[in-house]
């Protein structure tokens, strides 16, 4: 299978972009027809960012232009010319289809039981759901080395140019220096390779200043996020903070206004205070099924989730070096340095004891009553930590956790009863024992 | 010479291999665990430690790792962990394993968390064999040797190491002779009991081995095993199997295991280190990191060099035996499968447990599988 164009007039079951474009363009219908003043007004932005990226993919897709899903970072691919494509944040947004690319995951021989985040994304573009890659580059954004066999396994598929680079699963200047002389091979391979492709720096610099302001707002939301009620929904936890990252979009000054017009959003809030009544906080690690609402039960009972926790939350808690830092090693790193560091960082690549102790100061900084660890099965990165961190946890700060096993997309091993009825116990338990 | 043999065949097995562990800690010696094929062993015994390799409990119940570990994680880290967890390990002046996979990184932190072991190391090993990788897997030898020689109170020159590989490089020139004699029609060893030579040498003092395989050789070379099935010959894949059990029990199903794509087997031992080269830690890396195992990314030249072992060795087909849980071979799985059928090269692949289990279930399973093969090979 090569990259293909898309004919126009090819009348097809839709294809995921066409119907995420779809219910994202309903979405601001209705959120213009009926806006919710609980609400923040800069979501409208928010969708408007994400449509703006879907109609790009797709119109990319649709004229053979070049596209590379999984890049290692969305700031290199647009140095490149291109645009990354983040599969597996695209999947879970249609948890309908899950079915459907079980089965297509299944009959390719895809290991089920790795998680389905990545699985079923592969599959949803094995049969063609999603766009074809121009070129695969083997590398994990983070240290995730089940993402590793993802990428070559959509390599070995749609037998596109490949290049296969190392991740040290360590943090220091050295695995960065490491990486980021792989990454210049890398940019050296994908212009030879892939027409259309040629890196600019002076892009790459730009685009690197607007990651560092990007973090920086999301630092600033961090401790707003420490407010006593918690002045979001909880339901905006799970939207993370880098499926909006500046370089997603081609419109980079729009998508740093989006941002600083939701966190000023969110400081108004705060300094005009907040009446909501909040009963216990509830740090939430890893992710949570798409299949349920995972905060419908919590909200009944006046519980707040300040946030959801992956690796890369401790960039926006401030616990690892923001771009364009230079005080971590006393130096200026190159724009390659900085995309290392970065996919380094952000992965689990310290210990998992650094690991417990990030989310430990994440339960104390937002003061959290409690902590979810949602086990998402096959995740060895993150889920295979939950007793060392619950142990963390409830050693410093004496707070229980709830672990929780499930996937992703689909119900298979967690129902949607189940998993409310754990919650609901786990937190009925907690209050009480507050109380 | 034939009670020599059992005796060798024997020294790895769950009774006998902490012989050694007893008389080095005697001798007031110390020995480091490692965890899998990825460590270069040489350092450590360079450093005048025993290397020994880890094994998990044998048994089935493995409940209180299961406390700690994901459902869908190595068998084989599960019952290392048990055993750990019942103090079968405390013996151990330290363990040292690679970043293998997510699951081995993972377990490391787990071991510091729940052990007292006093040394605990984790090498990182690139999983492609670039020149850059080679050069960092390089320094990365070197920052093992510095860990050992600070540990150990010793110091470690370039002349010790040399003299390390030596040892092993002689360790492995003597097991590739012997599993060159299993390209026989009647080969002098079943698969199970090559299987079990192998876990010997993975206990026992290098030198010690050594000696015991040489005086074998001439013996081995004029024995004709007594094997129950001469055909099919098959090649068992894998990883993490350190039960020749297993072996056996594909063996006695009807057929002969004539050789193996396994780190605790031929990948154990089959590349040399290049000795002639300046720089020990550099001959190292690039001997290590040639590994062939799934978690390295050259899928094809892991396939290539499958192909080109069942050819040497005659095999009528393939059987992979991996741990449920092993996601390098799961990822693998559907390019190897279009690979060996180019070949003309049948593939079975089943999932299996750590410890010898669902016996009945795995019987039918490959029984089946060699009916299949016989009538290829009939055909």
């Amino acid at each position: 299978m090569t990259n293909m164009k898309l004919e126009p007039n090819e009348v097809s079951i839709m294809n995921l972009l066409e119907k995420l474009i779809e219910r994202t363009e309903k979405r601001l219908e209705k959120i213009d027809e009926t806006p919710d003043p609980t609400k923040l007004q800069s979501n409208r932005l928010g969708f408007e960012l994400e449509l703006d990226c879907y109609k790009e993919m797709l119109g990319a897709w649709r004229h053979g232009k070049p596209l590379l899903p999984y890049f290692p970072s969305s700031s290199l691919a647009r140095a490149l010319g291109s645009q990354s494509v983040v599969y597996e944040g695209l999947v879970p947004q249609v948890p309908e289809e899950a079915p459907r690319y079980v089965q297509a995951a299944s009959n390719m021989g895809l290991p089920q039981y790795m998680c389905d985040a990545f699985v079923l994304a592969n599959a949803a573009a094995m049969i063609g759901d999603l766009p074809p890659p121009s070129i695969i580059a083997v590398c994990p954004e983070g240290t995730c080395r089940v993402w590793t066999y993802h990428l070559k396994t959509l390599a070995e598929h749609f037998s596109v140019p490949k290049f296969e680079l190392d991740v040290p699963c360590e943090y220091s200047e050295e695995s960065i220096k490491y990486l980021a002389s792989q990454l210049g091979e890398l940019v050296e391979f994908a212009e030879s390779n892939v027409p259309g492709l040629k890196y600019d720096q002076d892009k790459h610099l730009e685009l690197i200043d607007a990651n560092r302001i990007f973090v920086n707002y999301c630092r600033k939301e961090w401790e707003f996020r420490k407010h006593v009620p918690f002045p979001l929904d909880s339901l905006d936890s799970f939207r993370q903070p880098f499926h909006r990252e500046p370089a997603l979009f081609r419109d980079t000054a729009k998508a740093l206004e989006y941002w600083r017009i939701r966190v000023g959003e969110i400081e108004a809030r705060v300094a005009g205070g907040l009446s909501k009544e909040e009963r216990m906080r509830l740090l939430w690690v890893w992710g949570g099924p798409v299949y349920v609402n995972p905060v419908a039960q919590l909200e009944l009972r006046r519980v707040s989730v300040p946030a959801v926790m992956l690796p890369p939350t401790s960039l926006f808690s401030g616990r690892i070096a923001n771009w364009g830092d230079e005080r971590e090693f006393g130096r200026k790193l190159s724009p390659l340095e900085e995309e290392a560091r970065h996919i380094i960082g952000t992965g689990i690549s310290r210990s998992g004891r650094a690991w417990a102790e990030d989310v430990t100061e994440a339960c104390r900084d937002l003061k959290c009553d409690a902590m979810l660890y949602y086990q998402l099965t096959g995740c060895l990165h993150i889920g295979s930590l939950a007793s060392l961190v619950a142990d963390a946890v409830e050693t410093e700060l004496g707070i229980p956790t709830l672990i929780l096993a499930g996937r992703l997309m689909h119900p298979a091993t967690l129902s949607p009863f189940e998993f409310e009825y754990q919650i609901t116990q786990f937190v009925d338990m907690v209050m009480a024992q507050k109380e | 010479m034939e009670d020599k043999l059992k005796t060798l065949i024997t020294a790895g097995t769950k009774e006998n291999r902490t012989n050694w562990v007893r008389e080095w800690q005697g001798q007031g010696k110390r020995v480091i665990g490692v965890l899998d094929s990825l460590v270069p062993e040489e350092v450590i015994y360079a450093a005048g430690a025993l290397p020994w390799r880890i094994q998990g409990t044998w048994q089935e119940d493995v409940s209180r790792a299961m406390m700690y570990r994901l459902p869908q994680g190595s068998r084989f880290l599960n019952h290392v962990l048990e055993s750990l967890l019942e103090g079968e390990l405390d013996f151990l002046d330290g363990m040292v394993c690679s970043n293998r996979d997510e699951d081995f990184v993972r377990f490391r932190d787990y071991w510091k968390w729940l052990s007292k072991t006093p040394l605990i190391h984790l090498i990182d090993v690139p999983i492609v064999e670039s020149e850059v990788a080679k050069r960092r897997f390089a320094n990365k030898i070197q920052d093992f040797i510095v860990v050992i020689e600070a540990f150990l109170r010793v110091k470690i020159n370039d002349s010790s190491l040399h003299d390390a590989i030596a040892v092993y490089n002689r360790r492995r020139a003597l097991l590739r002779k012997m599993y060159e004699l299993r390209k026989r029609e009647v080969p002098p060893l079943s698969g199970a009991e090559a299987l079990a030579i192998t876990a010997a040498a993975m206990v026992m003092p290098p030198d010690a081995f050594n000696r015991e395989l040489e005086q074998l050789l001439p013996y081995l070379e004029e024995r004709r095993s007594r094997l129950s099935y001469l055909r099919p010959r098959l090649l068992v894949s894998s990883d993490l199997l350190d039960n020749p059990a297993y072996v056996n029990l594909v063996e006695e199903t009807g057929c002969l295991v004539a050789m193996d794509d396994m780190d605790t087997g031929s990948r154990y031992f089959w590349e040399m280190v290049d000795d002639g080269r300046e720089e020990p830690a550099y001959a190292l890396a690039v001997r290590y990191l040639r590994n062939r195992s799934p978690r390295m990314l050259d899928w094809r030249g892991q396939a290539e060099q499958l192909v080109q072992w069942a050819k040497e060795f005659r095999v009528d087909g393939v059987l992979e035996l991996h741990d449920s849980y092993d996601y390098t071979r799961g990822f693998r799985r559907p390019f190897l499968e279009r690979w060996l059928k180019h070949a003309g090269i049948p593939l079975m692949s089943f999932g299996r447990d750590y410890h010898l289990a669902n016996i009945g279930q795995l019987k039918t399973r490959i029984g089946a599988f060699l009916e299949m093969l016989e009538g290829k090979r009939a055909a």
